[in-house]
């Protein structure tokens, strides 16, 4: 029996600075993957190098992956939910102060590593991590070489309807 | 009791698995259907459990699960669960 080639609409919780967190996608899909593509590089001339815009970069696959997070401003809740439009999740992330973007952003990027990482071991049968387990009793520290100050902690949790 | 609507979305975990326009909620007899016309929906996305009706009620989204589903051209009928937090 072959492997499962369906993106099963998992998120899993990052913890970030100050009791923070965000959630995220725990695996893009194709057409995910296809429209984080399309906003970092719209057009591409067959045979020559990809040109990026840098302004999309980063926010791009923050957009891609980001579905919730528990940032308040002046006390109330920021509202980010993939039920927003692009344009208002994209205001919304303009508005962050830039070490919060960039601390995001540190998360996810680390978080795309480890999903590739995964999804390369599942594809050369050797497994990799489950994805998402329905329930995580305990937080797990990623671990590896970190690119900023902060100690990520991921958990997972089941498919979720509330985003 | 019934309330409607305008707009809604079915949702399949954080995707859109399809758009309405008008929408009903009749609740009888302890039983709650949805009635709407279905704008657009993703073929696949539509076929998976489970579903969740998002609208917006009074200025606040509200969430009910989907347990059955019907659909037949652009008219959908759901049987829903109840609200969700």
């Amino acid at each position: 029996m072959g492997r499962d080639r369906i993106v099963e609409p998992e998120i899993t919780r990052l913890q970030i600075s100050d009791g923070d967190y965000i959630d995220v996608k725990v695996r893009l899909n194709h057409g995910e993957h296809d429209d984080y593509l399309a906003r970092i590089s719209p057009y591409q001339t067959p045979g020559e190098p990809m040109k990026m815009d840098r302004r999309h970069i980063r926010t791009s696959m923050v957009l891609a992956y980001l579905v919730g997070w528990s940032l308040t401003h002046k006390d109330k809740p920021i509202p980010y939910s993939p039920d927003m439009p692009e344009n208002a999740r994209l205001d919304v992330l303009n508005s962050l102060d830039r070490d919060t973007f960039v601390e995001i952003f540190t998360a996810i990027d680390k978080h795309d590593d480890k999903s590739i990482a995964e999804a390369a071991a599942r594809k050369n049968g050797k497994g990799g991590a489950t994805p998402s387990p329905a329930i995580s009793p305990s937080p797990v520290v990623v671990t590896g070489d970190t690119s900023g100050s902060e100690s990520l902690t991921e958990t997972s949790s089941a498919s979720s309807s509330s985003n | 009791m019934t309330i409607s609507g305008v707009t809604g979305s079915l949702k399949w975990s954080y995707h859109e698995a399809g758009l309405l326009g008008a929408w009903t909620v009749t609740t009888a007899e302890g039983v709650r259907t949805l009635s709407a016309t279905l704008i657009k929906s993703d073929a696949y996305r539509v076929s998976q459990r489970p579903l969740v009706f998002v609208a917006s009620v009074a200025h606040a989204v509200r969430r009910w699960s989907v347990s059955e589903l019907q659909i037949q051209g652009a008219s959908l009928t759901a049987v829903l669960g109840p609200m969700e937090k």
